[in-house]
């Protein structure tokens, strides 16, 4: 082939490529998947309408993941969704069905992220905790008194050029910093003493912000080389609960969960993952389900309750 | 007495002041504003399209969640039912949507009901009871109605079109736009982020020779066929009424893949800053249902969406007898 010709073909084959993988660029339709966790000890498991709320209202579809499914079933889901959320709750953190199937999730995450296939992981309270146990491979918690306080946050002196906050407005970085906006219902924290004596866990997370209640402990964490992130404290309550008073439902309170959504459904719009089809799409997605109204009686409003592992 | 009431004057000035300017300041300074605000949504008689409804009227799931996203809790309102019944329901709840749809915006239960809840608020906030009311698409159109006593709608063709709004000078000092980060201003400018699906418009024509239109909204947005310049963005001069003709709930919610829909990232935070600024005006209102169990008995919560698939217009409806 002369080297014209061989020139032409190569600037062609780089034009489709460039065309291509900036059409490819981001997943506009992205599908998060949000674990369920043992329902006290009824044996059915549950989900908080309130996750899935939070990421619906920054443009994801849900899909729920069940506990009690096969590592395939899951290596399957896992290669059909394009992130997954790890909510708060009150499951044991090693044995229990949500820890099994976090762990699988959390590996394949690391696994998939680690030969450039871009896949975040978000865990809130429990599932902070939960991230923290799978990258150190210990329970390094302290009891804590923050099981009914709404704090502002104690921003690290960087904290605001991390991916995570870097692009949230200036307005709700100062109301989270200033203002009484993050709920905090745990009894257990991970305190920033134990965290930094943890080598595993100082060399894989960044610490964003801290609290201090008793002790100081970590709020708020991502991690340097992957998309993994954790807050202790509750961003999907303030827009979707309404049983407790210690919830801010404040204009600043709602804008700061709407961005801390809006980030982790952006980090997801960098996956590509799909369903093998529509129809096991559309079978998997959280609307063919109804969650039970359960605000008179529970710190709930709504629950997702599934009766059986499938 | 004279002396008394002036010390009263200058205390309360003082302490306003102070209030004003040593407090940390959040979005409203100094406006008490209600954080638990409850917004009634309208049903409307069943789409014809719709072959296997479980009721005689619904509600998009979408515009829940649209409202839900920016911190309300939703109340549906019934079609079907007697003027105590909606004035009870109007002084319990902190403000109203009218969603889009189909149905006749001159004879339908929904024109009706629609009516009565418009007639209240123009009352209200007559008497400085602040009640807004938002109008989406239909609900646009339903408010022309409502205001101007006729329909001078004209046909366009902007059924499943996404387009940028052509702001008016006054749009970015407007009540509604103002709220808005300019980043996300020029992306509603310049990108295919606002979702249109309907065959008809209020033309910028018919509206400037509506006396009546003319002097109660302010246009906001325009958009155009190609043939015909429509209003797509309104809001009330005087009273704290608001109306679009694009689909904001559709970007964050809706998934039916079809043209004329967005999902960018700026498509929906169009979607979140049109509820967060819809919701803060609620806020302002202080209606409350006479009991928490009155409360508690007609929040949505208390009922189920049927999931309608993929490959329709609305993912989830709520169906209402």
């Amino acid at each position: 082939m002369n080297p014209l010709r061989c020139a032409t073909l190569l600037v062609f084959c780089n034009t489709v490529l460039i065309l291509v993988c900036n059409a490819e660029e981001r997943n506009d339709r992205p599908i998060i998947g949000v674990l369920a966790q043992e329902y006290q000890s009824s044996g059915k498991s549950y989900i908080a309408a309130s996750y899935v709320k939070f990421l619906e209202s920054a443009g994801a579809r849900v899909v729920p993941i069940r506990i009690s499914q096969s590592e395939e079933e899951y290596e399957k889901l896992f290669n059909s969704l394009n992130g997954v959320l790890f909510p708060g709750g009150g499951a044991n953190l090693t044995s229990s069905g949500y820890a099994k199937a976090a762990s699988v999730f959390y590996r394949l995450a690391l696994k998939a992220n680690d030969q450039g296939d871009f896949f975040p992981v978000w865990g809130t309270c429990l599932g902070f905790e939960e991230l923290t146990y799978l990258t150190s491979g210990e329970l390094i918690l302290t009891a804590t008194n923050t099981s009914n306080v709404s704090l502002p946050l104690d921003f690290m002196p960087d904290a605001k050029d991390s991916r995570l906050f870097k692009n949230v407005p200036e307005d709700v970085l100062k109301a989270l910093a200033t203002e009484p906006i993050t709920e905090n219902s745990h009894h257990w924290s991970v305190s920033v003493k134990s965290f930094y004596m943890n080598d595993k866990l100082r060399n894989f997370y960044r610490v964003l912000t801290t609290n201090k209640v008793n002790l100081e402990f970590i709020s708020t964490m991502e991690a340097y080389k992957y998309p993994i992130y954790g807050t202790q404290w509750h961003p999907e309550k303030n827009p979707f609960e309404w049983t407790r008073p210690v919830i801010s439902h404040s204009p600043s309170a709602v804008k700061a969960s709407f961005y801390i959504a809006d980030f982790f459904v952006n980090e997801a719009r960098k996956n590509f993952h799909r369903f093998s089809s529509t129809e096991e799409e559309t079978k998997a997605l959280i609307y063919n389900y109804n969650p039970v109204f359960t605000g008179k009686v529970s710190s709930f409003e709504q629950m997702y309750i599934f009766v059986s592992a499938s | 007495m004279c002396s008394s009431a002036l010390v009263f004057s200058v205390v309360i000035s003082f302490t306003f002041v102070l209030c004003c300017f040593l407090l940390p300041q959040p979005v409203y300074p100094c406006i008490r504003l209600n954080n638990r605000p409850i917004i009634g949504i309208l049903a409307q008689e069943n789409q014809k399209s719709d072959l296997h409804p479980q009721g005689i009227s619904y509600i998009a799931a979408s515009y829940v969640k649209h409202l839900e996203a920016a911190g309300a809790r939703v109340v549906p309102v019934r079609i079907n039912r007697t003027e105590d019944e909606y004035e009870k329901l109007f002084y319990s709840i902190n403000g109203l949507l009218l969603p889009g749809g189909e149905v006749d915006i001159e004879r339908s239960q929904f024109a009706r009901a629609a009516k009565i809840f418009y007639d209240l608020a123009i009352k209200a906030n007559d008497e400085s009871d602040y009640f807004p009311i938002w109008g989406t698409c239909l609900g646009f159109e339903q408010l022309t109605v409502l205001t101007s006593g006729k329909n001078i709608l004209t046909v366009t063709k902007t059924e499943g079109v996404a387009l940028p709004l052509t702001f008016t000078q006054a749009a970015k000092e407007s009540r509604l736009f103002k709220t808005f980060p300019k980043d996300l201003l020029q992306a509603l400018s310049t990108e295919n982020i606002t979702a249109n699906y309907h065959d008809w418009s209020l033309s910028l024509q018919n509206y400037t020779n509506n006396n009546k239109l003319q002097s109660f909204y302010k246009i906001l947005s325009t958009n155009t066929d190609g043939h015909t310049e429509f209003i797509s963005t309104m809001e009330a001069y005087k009273y704290p009424f608001y109306a679009v003709q694009w689909h904001p709930e559709r970007n964050a919610f809706e998934w039916v893949q079809k043209t004329g829909m967005a999902h960018s990232p700026s498509a929906v935070k169009a979607s979140f800053y049109t509820a967060d600024f819809f919701v803060n005006e609620a806020r302002r209102n202080f209606h409350h249902f006479a009991t928490k169990t009155e409360e508690e008995d007609a929040l949505i919560y208390n009922y189920c969406p049927a999931f309608k698939g993929q490959d329709v217009a609305f993912l989830q409806k709520y169906y209402f007898d």
